[in-house]
């Protein structure tokens, strides 16, 4: 499909990846029309902020918005949800009842909390993925407060280290034994449990958890196998997974073991280029590792966003970045590059404060995880790229 | 040189403002200002390693 051939490009998702899609289009030069469909009835906004700065209370709602002007406007149909499609006749259907043809459909949907099988609904447990639910918490917190935090993710860790201080307990549970592994390694895994612990999180790790409400709902108990927790609230973030679900069974796009949408090098779900997917519902080709990743992290959702208005509109080259992703816990700053793939060998530098760790599996240098240490990113940056060559 | 930041991106919590006073600013709104946006070529070690620095990676030179 040529860029002039499309008179209509449908975007379904109206945050990070769907909206930064939909201004890239239009710098570019991209003449048909634009429609952003959300469900969520806020101003496209960023999610970094909510589990740290929200939640600290050091800044407002509206400086979450995503920023940046557009010179010709797109529409922003806002608290409409995309219900199904019809692949063949190129309709979205809506919520609203105001159904929408296209020509191009960028699947923009991100992702939502996986519910723990087993964990009953209650008005003391809780979900954390949206503005709403951060203003939510931020507003619930009290000094008296003891709050447990089901999963030790990026953003469970978070939680935690913006609210310890704040309320009275800050427990946080995870099944594996020294959680975020995956991801940082385990010499930085280990040195963010000893930190969460240093700064007065209870941690509870390696241990399966059953929580039960007590008859009067006045509080949750949560039960390790060594030692039981009451609490007043429970936030759980034990992971995503991929809005596919909309799509229907058997729309016949691939997803991969995550359940993400399966893309080529520039975002294509199907052979003929009219449907794309970008940002966390993706899963996308990288001609650095020869296969597809599933990442869930701001700058892929940026990058592929801008990879895939480049390839409609075929002003620019597709740029291919490495995987990188920031945390920020107690003052620290985490960055990763690259991927950490399974059973990798660590490398672990330490000078000063800072420690890098590098991941190698077998010759290759595939990713690297940095504590306090940025300022030697780019140069991390360049041997990974050179290695993965 | 010309410097670009992704707004969106920022978070600003003034690591480059540290290293470059002179270029960036976080002000009281809490936005990030970017004072000079062409720097002379006396100044690129200096926003080198602001580009760095940054936590988000939010700066770039173009
Ligand atoms: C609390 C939190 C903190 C984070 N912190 C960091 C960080 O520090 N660093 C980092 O690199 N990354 C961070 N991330 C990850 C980053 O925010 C995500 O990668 C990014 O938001 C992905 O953008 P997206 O547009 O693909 O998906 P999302 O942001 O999930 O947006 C998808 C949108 O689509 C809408 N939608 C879903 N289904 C439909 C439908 N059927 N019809 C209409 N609309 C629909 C949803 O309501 C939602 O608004 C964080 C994420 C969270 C939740
Ligand atoms: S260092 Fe980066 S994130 Fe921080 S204020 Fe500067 S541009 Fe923004």
């Amino acid at each position: 499909m040529t860029q002039s051939s499309i008179e209509r490009c449908v975007i379904v998702g109206a945050s990070l990846a769907g909206f930064r899609s939909a201004r890239e289009l239009r710098r570019l030069g991209f003449k048909g029309e634009i429609v952003l469909i959300g469900e969520e009835h806020h101003h496209p906004y960023q999610r970094p902020p909510l589990s740290k700065q929200i939640l600290k209370g050091t800044t407002s709602k509206e400086r979450v918005y995503l920023r940046g002007t557009v010179e010709e406007p797109f529409s922003l149909r806002l608290g409409v949800t995309a219900t199904s499609i019809d692949q063949n006749n190129r309709v979205v259907f809506t919520s609203d009842h105001e159904d929408l043809s296209y020509d191009a459909l960028i699947v923009a949907t991100g992702a939502t909390p996986i519910t723990p099988p087993g964990l009953a609904p209650s008005t003391r447990v809780m979900y954390f993925r949206t503005l709403d639910d951060a203003v939510k918490l931020r507003a619930s917190i009290s000094s008296s407060m003891r709050i447990g935090i089901l999963g030790a993710g990026f953003i469970g860790s978070e939680i935690a280290s913006s609210l310890v201080g704040q309320v009275s307990d800050v427990v946080l549970f995870d099944a594996s034994p020294t959680p975020m592994a995956q991801a940082l390694g385990t010499h930085l895994a280990k040195k963010l449990s000893d930190l969460h612990r240093k700064m007065g999180v209870k941690t509870c790790f390696g241990e399966p958890i059953g929580v039960v409400e007590t008859d009067a709902g006045s509080t949750l108990i949560a039960n390790g196998s060594s030692k039981s927790y009451e609490l007043d609230l429970l936030v759980v973030g034990v992971g995503v997974r991929p809005a596919t679900n909309w799509l229907g069974q058997d729309s016949g796009f691939q997803l991969g073991r995550e359940g993400a949408l399966l893309a080529d090098s520039c975002g294509r779900i199907d052979e003929e280029g009219v449907h794309f997917a970008v940002g966390d519902v993706a899963s996308w080709y990288s001609p650095h590792y020869k296969k597809n990743l599933h990442i869930e992290h701001f700058e892929s959702a940026v990058n592929q966003a801008l990879n895939v208005a480049r390839y409609i509109t075929n002003a620019e080259q597709v740029v291919h970045e490495l995987p990188f992703a920031w945390t920020e816990q107690h003052g620290h700053l985490i960055q990763t590059i690259g991927v950490r793939t399974e059973g990798s060998e660590e490398e672990v530098i330490t000078k000063d404060a800072q420690t890098v760790v590098y991941f190698h599996d077998g010759l290759r240098l595939t990713g690297a995880a940095l504590f306090d240490g940025s300022e030697h990113l780019p140069e991390i940056k360049s041997r990974i790229t050179n290695s993965l060559e | 040189m010309k410097i670009e930041v992704d707004f969106d991106k920022c978070q600003s919590n003034a690591v480059c403002m540290q290293i470059a006073p002179s270029i960036f600013e976080v002000r009281e709104d809490g936005f990030l200002y970017i004072l000079n946006e062409s720097p002379d070529n006396s100044m690129r070690s200096i926003v080198e390693k602001a580009v760095a620095s940054c936590p988000t990676q939010a700066i770039k030179i173009v």
